[in-house]
């Protein structure tokens, strides 16, 4: 029996092979940085009021993020102490991923409202989505109602430290004059605590959210 | 004489309301003027367009709230020489600058015919473009509804971004390589979040790129 040969066919095989490895090979890398962390875990619930706030139970609020996500424009979390959307596309909001930006974070742990004419204090679920109004400029300038710019010597434990792009949040002082920063550093870093020596560096200004109960 | 009277009464009104009910009042800028006329080649977007007015000023030119806004942005005094692009659109006014040898763009903005300076950014640039459109929800119209405000980075051949928005399409012409800030209604303050339908043409009137961006509060 001859085989007859058919180069059309085969050309038509190969490229519809190499398509399909094409639509595999974008699929999971869709995969890899849309993880529908958002759309599967998130909420958009209402924040709760609270007459009152205070550091400490800022610092908790601050701490279920630490070892979570960074999602730019973000966010929420879920607290298992795992980056659940890694590797995320930087500077993109529509990654869908786990985590804050640096002031989205700083937005949730100081209980903020999205009115920037309101002071008062409000409690975000750890998994309710939102960001707020505030980029980490804003809250440099001390816009909006709770945020206030504050002189760098006299900043304590969830007072903030903010430049033009970034903001942490100080978690503890240390001996030598650094602190320990709280922050949404960025997608390769996720959120953490590192030592820092922000307090020192020009282009970042001391920044208090106003009306601690404590 | 009274049947007379009343046919030209009649007439007079029936000519009257043909063109009141066919006319709109033209769009106008922020500063009240009816912005110059539409260039040629977009004359087709049609009478709910205005062109809004872009020049090159110095910083000193500013009122005080708005050099005190600058300095806010820059986050240091600057020369009173300093060039920006000063933008005057439906819903406000914005000034755009880059400072040499930094990576950043700044901008503020404001609101309505009062003028109050209401909003301030910064851009950072890397390979020579924005790594985000620097969302600013900031302002308010008289009313009080959100005005949001991004850059939107001219495509290689633009001449003129052009927004849609709610009954008005604002065309902002591009100008000395800096990105261009518009403006829309579109906002959502829950998500911080807007959506601008944006297009850019050619000096032909080409339409050259076409997109409807969702920027986010971010950063």
């Amino acid at each position: 029996m001859t085989i007859r040969r058919h180069p059309k066919a085969t050309v038509l095989l190969l490229a519809v092979v190499a398509a399909a490895a094409a639509i595999l090979f974008t699929a999971r890398l869709a995969q890899a940085f849309h993880t529908q962390f958002i759309a599967q875990n998130c909420n958009t619930n209402n924040p709760q009021p609270t007459a009152t706030f205070t550091r400490h139970g800022s610092t908790a609020v601050a701490l279920h993020a630490q070892y979570e996500g960074y999602q730019w424009a973000g966010g929420c979390w879920n607290d298992n102490n795992i980056d659940d959307s890694p590797g995320d596309q930087t500077s993109n909001p529509n990654t869908g991923g786990e985590g804050g930006d640096c002031s989205g974070f700083t937005f949730k742990v100081w209980r903020e409202s999205t009115d920037v004419n309101d002071a008062g204090a409000y409690q975000w679920n750890m998994l309710r989505y939102i960001h707020g109004p505030y980029t980490a400029d804003a809250f440099r300038l001390g816009d909006g109602a709770p945020n206030v710019t504050y002189s760098k010597s006299g900043l304590i434990a969830m007072d903030a430290l903010a430049s033009y792009h970034h903001i942490g949040l100080i978690y503890a002082t240390n001996a030598d004059g650094t602190d320990q920063i709280i922050e949404a550093k960025g997608e390769a870093y996720g959120t953490n605590i590192w030592t820092r020596t922000y307090r020192g560096d020009s282009n970042y200004s001391g920044v208090r959210r106003l009306g601690w109960t404590g | 004489m009274g049947l007379v009277a009343a046919v030209v009464l009649i007439s007079a009104a029936a000519v009257l309301s043909a063109g009141c009910g066919n006319s709109r009042p033209p769009v106008k800028l922020a500063d009240g003027s009816g912005g110059s006329p539409l260039p040629a080649a977009l004359e087709r977007l049609g009478k709910t367009s205005v062109l809004t007015s872009e020049r090159t000023v110095q910083l000193r030119t500013l009122d005080a709230q708005g050099r005190a806004c600058v300095r806010l942005s820059a986050g240091r005094a600057l020369a009173p020489d300093q060039m920006l692009v000063e933008r005057i659109d439906h819903l406000g006014a914005s000034v755009t600058f880059r400072l040499r040898g930094e990576p950043f763009a700044y901008g503020c903005t404001s609101s309505g015919r009062s003028h109050r300076w209401c909003g301030h950014f910064v851009g950072e640039i890397r390979q020579g473009h924005l790594v985000d459109p620097r969302l600013d929800i900031a302002c308010r119209t008289a009313a009080g509804a959100p005005i949001g405000s991004a850059w939107i980075e001219p495509v290689a051949q633009a001449k003129w971004i052009v927004i849609r928005g709610r009954g008005v399409i604002q065309i902002y012409p591009t100008a000395a390589s800096l990105p261009v800030r518009v403006t829309t209604l579109s906002v959502d303050i829950p998500t911080a979040t807007a959506v601008f339908r944006v297009e850019q043409y050619d000096l032909q009137g080409t339409r050259v790129s076409e997109a409807t961006l969702r920027p986010a509060v971010a950063g």
